[in-house]
């Protein structure tokens, strides 16, 4: 961003345009995921036995662990827009950095995860594990399972590319004004990804086992 | 600054405890109440929405306004249709006599 801030007002108001672009765009998103949780929902009410089997059949300690990861991970980036407001690129950096390692780290468990399950035969279709009555819920579950976690992890990319973007920039603008706006804006992204994969945890793991 | 998203992150994962210590109980709405707190903590305490500017509050509300007219018209017809069940007990149900096979090649 240029520090002439035509065609706004003022830096100040350049500035909350990005956020409010940034939220705008968030909005859609709650959107998108929300007809996810639509599918969750209605098919937990009324497929509820074999829902739940399928819920029975996720791996608790590993969505537990990618849950703390998370968490971490986005504590981690917001220190890195912190450091950005007091003028420090270094701390960007170490965070950015860190907060994409953990982030990394999720992915490469939930992909464990999904080779364990399709050699499980968990993935919807012919020879899926799971028999009986109760066959159809759960192969509604894991079709759920898939596409949300699938959804969920294209978000984490994306994110972690956005960060590695904000990390080299502020790489090569050493000695220069740092821009704030792209660390905060890119922070914003992050925590959503997080905020949808605390909604997600619940429902992938822990309800149908109540 | 620091110690208040060092807070929010210690908040969040006794949270976390609890949500695991409330789904070994048993109780379902304690696991929504949970996961619905945490998600309030991290629009507060990391995304910082109070903070934000009046027109991205109005596009977060906005967003959650409509993600209630989707759940709640997109749920409607199986959580109160009472002419014939929804679900696995349709499946499990005999074929109604009135109602021939389908045939049809």
């Amino acid at each position: 961003m240029s520090e002439h801030p035509e065609p706004y007002d003022s830096p100040q108001h350049r500035d909350e345009t990005a956020i409010a672009g940034m939220w705008l765009f968030l909005a859609s998103e709650i959107l998108l995921f929300g007809g996810l949780f639509l599918i969750f929902v209605v098919y937990s009410h009324s497929h509820a036995a074999g829902w739940a089997l399928g819920v029975r059949h996720t791996s608790l300690v590993i969505g537990g662990i990618n849950t703390v990861l998370l968490l971490t991970s986005s504590m981690v980036y917001i220190l890195g827009v912190e450091a950005a407001r007091n003028g420090n690129a270094r701390g960007i950096i170490q965070a950015g950095l860190g907060a994409a390692a953990l982030g990394m780290t999720f992915l490469c468990l939930k992909g464990w995860e999904w080779h364990t399950e399709f050699g499980e035969h968990l993935f919807p279709g012919p020879g899926f594990a799971i028999g009986g009555p109760q066959a159809g819920g759960a192969q509604l579950f894991y079709s759920f399972y898939f596409l949300s976690t699938a959804l969920h992890g294209l978000h984490m990319l994306v994110g972690i590319g956005l960060i590695a973007w904000v990390c080299l920039r502020t790489y090569r603008g050493r000695g220069r004004l740092l821009q704030v706006m792209p660390v905060e804006v890119v922070g914003l992204y992050w925590s959503f990804v997080d905020l949808v994969w605390i909604l997600l945890f619940p429902v992938l793991y822990l309800i149908g086992r109540v | 600054m620091m110690v208040h998203v060092l807070s929010c992150w210690v908040v969040l994962l006794m949270l976390l405890a609890v949500e695991l210590f409330v789904a070994a109980a048993g109780s379902g709405w304690g696991i929504g109440a949970c996961a619905g707190v945490m998600a309030l903590l991290i629009a507060y305490g990391f995304m910082r929405i109070t903070r934000a500017p009046a027109l991205a509050f109005i596009f977060a509300v906005g967003g959650l306004f409509w993600l209630s007219i989707l759940l709640a018209l997109g749920s409607l017809d199986s959580f109160t249709r009472t002419n014939f069940p929804v679900g696995d007990t349709l499946s499990s149900t005999a074929h109604d006599p009135r109602t021939p096979p389908d045939t049809a090649p």
